[in-house]
């Protein structure tokens, strides 16, 4: 039996067919695109049905997000959230809260409806929502225990009953640099402390099952057919295993798991054989949802948001220096090691001095032991000169970047942390697709928000979140951005023989959109509403997320 | 009574695990081990048991946060099983600096001795590497105990950077080969023990009517020799002498300066030093 689906319109990512009106599928596969005439020559041999549903929407190949941790979402997502951008949850369109009394009527609310050992709030920002400190927040909750965390996750205060519950009494916590007891307020390092005594409560296992059930809601919520986990095992190997496939394993899923081991993880303690034995059987075990394959991920420098980028001269403004989160002797070994084996390789590089010291490495590597589609990756990709991506191309590399960091930290890298001239040109992704190398959105989720469709919005129009349009020229076609979330992605995962584009003999993995992502004006790709996905041929309406 | 932390930092392969389970070896009380380093060499499981220890890897935990929370949690889950010592051995990128001031925010911990190991063969080498060099100038720097391996460095390597506020302390018990203390130092680990290593050395400028063969036959028939460097001019060429422990490198130099070599070695018997000096006037 064929499923017939006629759409307004179907981007298909195919240039040989670049927009179709009718998609015929059997059994999770694409049979044909095309229209409902040229689809006659299987019409007149087999049973079908025709589906009118989609008729006025738009069709697109179902979004991949190649890069997330859903185990980093888990933790964060059974938080309560009050912030100062909407940010669109399954669960709850939170609106924005744009001032101080607008923040605490919120926790008041949310108190109000919860009974939370600890109420976890976080989103707070001090530009909107005013100065946080304890006794503000004890008005709000004067006797059960509170926490507000800030937006950038590096920063939390808590009230007078959460001290008291955590038993963190004024000895303890006042002598303490980055530690503000008479505000409540913990940060930077600091956090560090808070986070210790916070820990039972957030990563307790029921807490852990539901944030990783919210994930699940995200990823419909933003239309996805395919995720990346790109680095299992950042937090837990064992935990995030059995839990993701008792989780994510249903047929409730719409999605797939492409899981990507965290290579320090899985190599540590073991010889290249014995880790490679291991590796053999996950890729053997894992089942169609949850795959592994031979791809492994291994970090070079610090985080993005951290500033911990290493970077080329003339460096920060303030002088410090990034940080390597590999040996780089260490790194070397293992590319060499994983690439002789064959595998496709990931490497976390956030600044351009480890996009520098990744590429010779890999330079190195394949002038040893030559390969072609090697699936070589530069994840995240913050800075990059114009000179190493020319250099990556004639590498063979791969870009999976994250460009939310323009629009949320560009302005403040910009005053605080690199000038204007590396800030606003931070994720240089017209470049990249200038010199031709596969080049893919991603959210990092929790870093950025999992909606691929907010991804292409500031692919396309490069403004930050002050409204300021940076280094336009590095600005993506809406078309090179649909590219960058789907069939782009799928090669970054290696799976674009399967999925990340509509054609005959490809899995039937389609976004369903309530406009036109390549016809409205750009400034309104973000409000596009994802109406649907279709996973192996199973819709799901998003209206049955909540 | 704060639980107490001593920090082990050191570039790969400085030789921070072996110090480690020789701390266990000699130690008078269990501590338990953290291990912050996915690339360092297994820590012997037999000591960890013989000796009541125990040790837990950290994984780099959030790439967003650092180690900052796993590290807290492991810390803390260490001090609530009753250990009130606890050994931290870093990664190899860890700057010591940045560590130390994370590990103040954890609550009852006071880190009692932070220690930069090097490998005194490779420590040079690092030092001008374009890509780690800051990174262990940071290690030497933080650090209130610097612990040599391998061989004893030359002194003038360092340069700027120790020789004025160092000192020389003999090296004993679990405490491996050579140690310097910081001006920073405030507890000096030093159990007692018995496998003090005794090392000697001096420095020769070498007869110049030799050639390069003569010295490396020297030096690979005196099995004493634990590390050679320096210069010399032999045959009228002016050469750079490198050995150690398994290699022993005669290279042509073009870098002015003045002659001499220095040799460490072990044990009472010296090298025949005469052999390879300038005959008497």
């Amino acid at each position: 039996m064929l499923d017939v689906y006629i759409a307004k319109s179907i981007v298909t990512m195919n240039r040989s067919l670049p927009e179709a009106t009718a998609i015929a599928i059997r059994d999770g596969m694409v049979i044909e695109v095309g229209s409902l005439e040229s689809l006659q020559p299987w019409l007149i041999r087999e049973d079908y049905v025709i589906h009118r549903e989609f008729e006025s929407s738009v069709m697109v190949p179902g979004f991949i997000d190649p890069h997330l941790h859903p185990a980093m979402a888990a933790v964060i997502l059974p938080m309560h959230f009050i912030t100062a951008m909407p940010w669109s949850l399954p669960w709850r369109d939170v609106p924005a809260t744009t001032s101080p009394e607008g923040f605490d009527a919120e926790m008041t609310r949310i108190l109000s409806e919860i009974d939370d050992e600890i109420a976890i709030f976080w989103g707070h920002h001090d530009l909107w929502h005013g100065d946080m400190h304890r006794e503000r927040i004890d008005r709000v909750a004067p006797s059960r225990p509170a926490v507000v965390w800030n937006r950038s996750f590096h920063e939390l205060h808590m009230n007078e009953a959460c001290m008291k519950y955590l038993e963190i009494d004024e000895s303890l916590a006042a002598a303490r640099k980055q530690v503000d007891w008479q505000s409540g307020r913990f940060y930077e390092n600091g956090l560090g402390f808070a986070i210790s005594r916070l820990n039972p409560f957030i990563l307790a296992d029921d807490r852990f099952r539901d944030g990783l059930n919210r994930l699940k809601e995200v990823v419909h919520f933003g239309g996805h057919t395919t995720i990346g986990d790109m680095a299992v095992g950042l937090f837990d190997f064992e935990r995030e295993l059995k839990e993701s496939s008792a989780v994510l394993g249903g047929d409730d899923t719409y999605f797939r798991v492409e899981q990507v081991p965290h290579g320090g993880v899985v190599t540590h303690g073991k010889t290249l054989d014995e880790s490679l034995a291991e590796l053999s059987r996950l890729e053997a075990e894992s089942g169609p949802k949850h795959r592994f394959r031979k791809r492994i991920k291994f970090f070079a420098d610090g985080a993005f948001f951290s500033q911990l980028a290493q970077l080329l001269p003339p460096g920060y403004l303030d002088g410090h220096e990034g940080e390597w989160l590999m040996v780089p002797e260490v790194l070397e070994t293992k590319l060499r090691e994983y690439w002789n084996a064959g595998f496709r390789i990931h490497v976390h590089v956030t600044g351009d001095r480890a996009v520098e010291l990744t590429l010779g490495m890999l330079e190195k590597i394949q002038l040893e032991t030559p390969r072609v589609n090697h699936g070589f990756t530069l994840e995240h990709m913050g800075y990059a000169t114009p000179e190493q991506l020319a250099w990556a191309k004639s590498l063979g590399v791969s870009v999976s970047a994250n460009v939310y960091y323009l629009h949320e930290l560009s302005s403040r890298y910009a005053e605080m942390s690199v000038g204007y001239e590396r800030a606003s040109s931070m994720a240089r992704l017209g470049t990249a697709f200038n010199e031709g190398l596969v080049t893919a959105l991603h959210s990092d989720f929790t870093m950025a928000p999992a909606q691929p469709l907010l991804n292409m919005w500031v692919a396309v129009n490069r403004v930050n979140a002050q409204g300021e349009v940076m280094a336009p020229a590095e600005a993506l076609t809406p078309e090179q951005a649909l590219q960058a979330v789907t069939l782009n992605a799928a090669k970054i995962l290696g799976i674009e023989r399967e999925t990340g584009s509509l054609r005959a003999g490809k899995r039937a993995d389609i976004t369903v959109l309530s406009e036109h992502p390549l016809e409205v004006e750009p400034m309104s790709i973000r409000d596009i509403d994802v109406v649907a996905t279709m996973f192996e041929g199973k819709v799901r309406m998003n209206t049955e997320a909540h | 009574m704060p639980t107490q932390l001593t920090l082990i930092g050191g570039y790969l392969g400085a030789g921070k695990t072996t110090l480690v389970n020789r701390m266990l070896r000699a130690a008078h009380k269990p501590f338990a081990v953290i291990v912050n380093d996915l690339g360092a060499l297994p820590i012997d499981e037999a000591l960890i048991e013989t000796r009541s220890a125990a040790m837990v890897t950290l994984t780099n935990g959030c790439a967003c946060c650092q180690i900052g929370a796993d590290l807290s949690l492991q810390v803390d889950r260490m001090a609530s099983r009753g250990f009130d010592w606890l050994v931290l051995e870093t990664s190899g990128v860890a700057r010591l600096s940045r560590l130390m001031v994370q590990l103040m925010q954890l609550p009852g911990i006071q880190v009692n001795s932070a220690m930069a190991v090097v490998d005194g063969l490779r420590i040079e080498q690092l030092l001008e590497n374009r890509w780690v060099s800051e990174i262990v100038e940071d290690q030497l720097n933080a650090a209130q105990l610097i612990v040599a391996t391998r061989a004893f460095p030359d002194w003038r390597f360092t340069g700027s950077l120790w020789h004025q506020r160092t000192k020389f302390l003999e090296a004993e018990g679990a405490l491996p080969d050579w140690i310097w203390q910081t001006e920073k130092a405030q507890v000096v680990p030093s159990p007692k023990g018995s496998n003090k290593a005794d090392f000697q050395h001096r420095a020769v400028t070498v007869n110049p009517s030799m050639d390069a063969s003569d010295l490396e036959r020297f030096i690979v028939s005196n099995p004493q020799i634990q590390r050679v460097k320096g210069f010399a001019s032999l045959s009228g060429q002016r050469y750079l002498i490198q050995s150690g422990l398994g290699y022993c490198r005669i290279e042509l130099s073009e870098a002015v300066g003045i002659d001499g070599v220095q040799f460490i070695w072990t044990g009472s018997k010296a090298p025949a030093f005469e052999q390879i000096t300038s005959p008497p006037e």
